[in-house]
């Protein structure tokens, strides 16, 4: 009897569910992720998550505020004669992490470390770069191969942050080891949590109050809720499929609030150019309700957008060129085949989206057919032009419109990632002529162009969704998705 | 001995072999993969080189497989670390997670049978656990998780890792099949056992209750609970992919599925050779363990 006494002990110890207490730290912020943070070496990540951590400890040279305007990040200011040579004055107050004090030598590495065999970027500039340079005592020299009026949008996303030399001995740096210059430095991290503590050396002033931010990863969105609702996070994205629930709970909006902002995350539907005809890519062009498509699949949480730059970078006072009567007229004229495929995969509400576009486009008497593979599987297939249409995103890490058309519409970046294979004299023509400092005609020709004879039919620039409580304040995201959670304020 | 390892080397040839042919019937490019969407065409033909992917399969599945005989797994293409360590460490999260869970089935099985050995009259308890037979394991851990968090929403479902504890309820769900499986198998014993003629007498003499089913009933089950254990083990390192994801647990489970999907095949590769090891070992110790309980068993 005393053995089944105590073995009902031990199982009434081991069956109740401990209540693991949060720590709740004075200024503790938890920012919860749904994908676990794979590197925090800025040449080698390719995922937004670990760009949201990289964006912490790391500076570039300049960055990009929420309003899309270039700020002096690591140089203090910056100048060119020519749009040929930039000069970078490197500032002379910053210290890393490691207490090392920043050099112009460490700018010099970085960037030949990007443009290095191990960096995923390295395309990114490869083929603007001529050559880089140090002017004694603090100036760091960018030269290009052409004169670019618009080449300090390429250099704003995190995966150009800057590193110190010395990490070149660091074989656990980017996985255990992080030494940048940002607002918060590493303490600790592993597989599923990465604990961030303030700079205090940081060489920016900001009124910000978080000592510790912690990044936990969370991959069910049910759970990454209720973990929100009960106080044990402090900061989640708003995951679309949950958007109508959350944003109706009189509950969430009485002790939450959801910010958006616009980012240059664009989704749109990309045509196979030889199999569709221009009848029939501006019939699809013009029956598709962009307005349905935002309130629906996204709880009004993306801006409908008919242009192919994100908002941030293009807007038009039309953002739904909505035209049924229209598309009727040219699916008369395409003389379409009986059924179309459409490609959709399994990432942002893709399928929903979908299913939408197959009523809106049955309404003017054209048939398609969905097809889901996961999202790398759709990659493959448009690459092998193995579908007629597809459901697609492009998440730009250039802050201007110039390398955004170039790369997608000139025929020299055919099949990728100029996907629809457009090769036009006349718009490479428009596009070689981007490289001058007043060229808004020049851009609005091209859009124009693009919009009459349209390769893909853009749908929405989806915004960087946010949920948090509301005494959390001054937070914001800028177009790259990276939070700028140095001036949040917690206020309890 | 020799015979063994002769098996175990052609199984683990067979599954390599498998594996390359699956992997390469999934239409993805690892270079696209790994640069994006949007790198140009070139950058992803440079990296293809560099990763071997630009020569014609054969070739490449003969590179392969020397490498993998020398147990040489190299880099993951996604993660960019050695692919032996990564595994290691998600190994590690999900041996405790399958380990606690097994033991958890253990001891409520016993616990159950007890209580019914104990008390016949309470021996319809042991048909509830049929219930972890007839939920698959997703099922149960978005019920109980939903359920969780609207009637303790004070709980944190979290798996933290420097908190054992938010390990247990994981651990739990994933159990519910092992210990319905458990728990009949010992009942079936225990009622074959009780009704022989040589149980009656030995109850006839006199022993007590303890005794007989802690020295006769449990010593006479114990190598059909651990060759179910054994197998457990197997059926446990699958269901806990799905615990894996949703309690955010960073083990083998998620591992195996990214190297999946996004085409990472020496991460694929380390994945199977280590499973294959722990398999192999964990066959070799119970069969080393049924000696020692009935030498009668070669």
């Amino acid at each position: 009897m005393k053995k089944i006494i105590t073995i009902t002990i031990i199982i009434s110890l081991i069956i109740p569910i401990s209540c693991s207490k949060q720590q709740k730290g004075e200024n503790e912020l938890i920012f919860a992720i749904e994908n676990e943070i794979t590197t925090l070496d800025p040449i080698k990540t390719k995922h937004i998550y670990d760009l949201q951590v990289i964006g912490q400890i790391y500076n570039g040279l300049i960055e990009i505020n929420e309003k899309n305007q270039i700020v002096p990040a690591l140089a203090e200011n910056w100048s060119t004669t020519d749009y040929k040579t930039w000069k970078f004055k490197i500032r002379n107050n910053v210290l890393f992490h490691d207490n090392s004090k920043l050099k112009p030598s460490d700018v010099l590495f970085s960037f030949k470390r990007i443009l290095s065999k191990e960096s995923n970027s390295a395309w990114i500039l490869s083929d603007v770069i001529k050559n880089f340079k140090i002017i004694p005592p603090d100036t760091f020299v960018i030269e290009l191969n052409k004169p670019d009026p618009h080449f300090l949008h390429r250099i704003t996303s995190p995966l150009f942050s800057i590193v110190p030399e010395t990490i070149k001995n660091l074989k656990e740096f980017g996985s255990n080891i992080a030494i940048g210059t940002g607002p918060f430095k590493l303490l600790q991290k592993t597989d599923n949590e990465i604990i961030l503590i303030r700079n205090e050396n940081y060489w920016e002033k900001t009124n910000g109050n978080v000592s510790k931010l912690k990044f936990v990863t969370i991959k069910n969105d049910q759970i990454r809720l209720s973990e929100l609702k009960a106080g044990k996070i402090s900061v989640m994205y708003l995951p679309l499929h949950l958007a109508p629930t959350i944003t109706k709970s009189p509950e969430i909006n009485e002790k939450f609030q959801i910010s958006s902002f616009p980012t240059f995350n664009i989704h749109f539907i990309g045509f196979n150019t030889k199999k569709l005809n221009i009848h029939l890519r501006k019939a699809i062009n013009l029956a598709i309700d962009r307005n349905e498509i935002t309130k629906i699949a996204t709880s009004n949480l993306a801006i409908p957008n008919p242009n192919p730059l994100p908002t941030p970078l293009w807007t038009t006072k039309e953002t739904n060129p909505f035209n049924p009567e229209e598309a009727v007229k040219e699916i008369k004229m395409a003389k379409p085949p009986h059924e179309l495929q459409l490609l959709v995969h399994d990432k942002y509400n893709s399928p929903i989206i979908g299913e939408l576009i197959q009523n809106q486009l049955k309404k003017i008497n054209l048939n398609i057919t969905l097809k889901q593979v996961d999202f790398n599987t759709a990659i493959d297939f448009i690459l092998k032009d193995k579908s007629d249409l597809y459901l697609m995103f492009f998440e730009f890490v250039f802050s201007s419109p110039e390398p955004i058309l170039f790369n997608l519409f000139h025929s020299s970046k055919i099949p990728v990632p100029n996907f629809w294979k457009l090769n036009n004299k006349e718009i490479d023509q428009l596009l070689e002529q981007l490289n001058k400092p007043n060229n808004q005609k020049i851009l609005q020709e091209i859009i124009n162009k693009i919009n009459s004879n349209p390769p893909l039919a853009p749908l929405f620039t989806l915004n960087a969704n946010i949920i948090y409580p509301k005494y959390i304040q001054n937070i914001s995201i800028n177009p790259h998705n990276i939070a700028m959670l140095k001036k949040v304020k917690i206020q309890k | 001995m020799i015979k063994n390892i002769i098996y175990s080397i052609s199984l683990i040839i067979g599954m390599f072999t498998l594996s390359f042919i699956l992997f390469n019937l999934i239409p993805t490019n690892p270079a696209r993969i790994i640069l994006g969407p949007s790198a140009p065409e070139e950058a992803v033909k440079k990296l293809q080189k560099e990763l071997n992917l630009d020569k014609p399969l054969h070739s490449q599945y003969i590179t392969e497989l020397i490498n993998f005989l020398k147990l040489k797994p190299g880099k993951s293409i996604i993660l960019n670390k050695p692919t032996i360590n990564e595994t290691i460490n998600k190994l590690k999260n999900s041996s405790q997670l399958i380990i606690l869970s097994l033991l958890i089935a253990l001891i409520i099985s016993y616990t159950l049978n007890l209580i019914a050995f104990y008390v016949p009259k309470l021996k319809p308890i042991i048909n509830l656990t049929k219930l972890g037979v007839i939920l698959p394991t997703f099922v149960s851990s978005i019920t109980i998780a939903v359920l969780l968090t609207l009637t303790l929403p004070e709980l944190s479902l979290r798996y933290q890792p420097q908190n054992i504890s938010t390990l247990i309820l994981p651990a739990l769900i994933l159990s519910f099949y092992p210990t319905a499986l458990l728990t009949h198998i010992l009942n079936n014993k225990i009622n074959e056992i009780t009704q022989s003629q040589y149980f009656i007498s030995t109850l006839a003499l006199g022993f007590s209750k303890n005794y007989l089913f802690h020295k006769i009933l449990l010593k006479s089950t114990l190598v059909s609970l651990i060759s179910t254990w054994t197998n457990l083990l197997s059926v446990a390192f699958f269901s806990t992919i799905t615990i894996e994801i949703i309690f955010s647990i960073p083990g083998i489970g998620p591992l195996l599925l990214q190297s999946i999907t996004q085409k990472d095949f020496p991460m694929l590769k380390t994945i199977l050779i280590i499973n294959a090891f722990f398999f192999i070992l964990v066959n070799t110790l119970t069969e080393i363990i049924y000696h020692k309980i009935d030498p009668r068993i070669k």
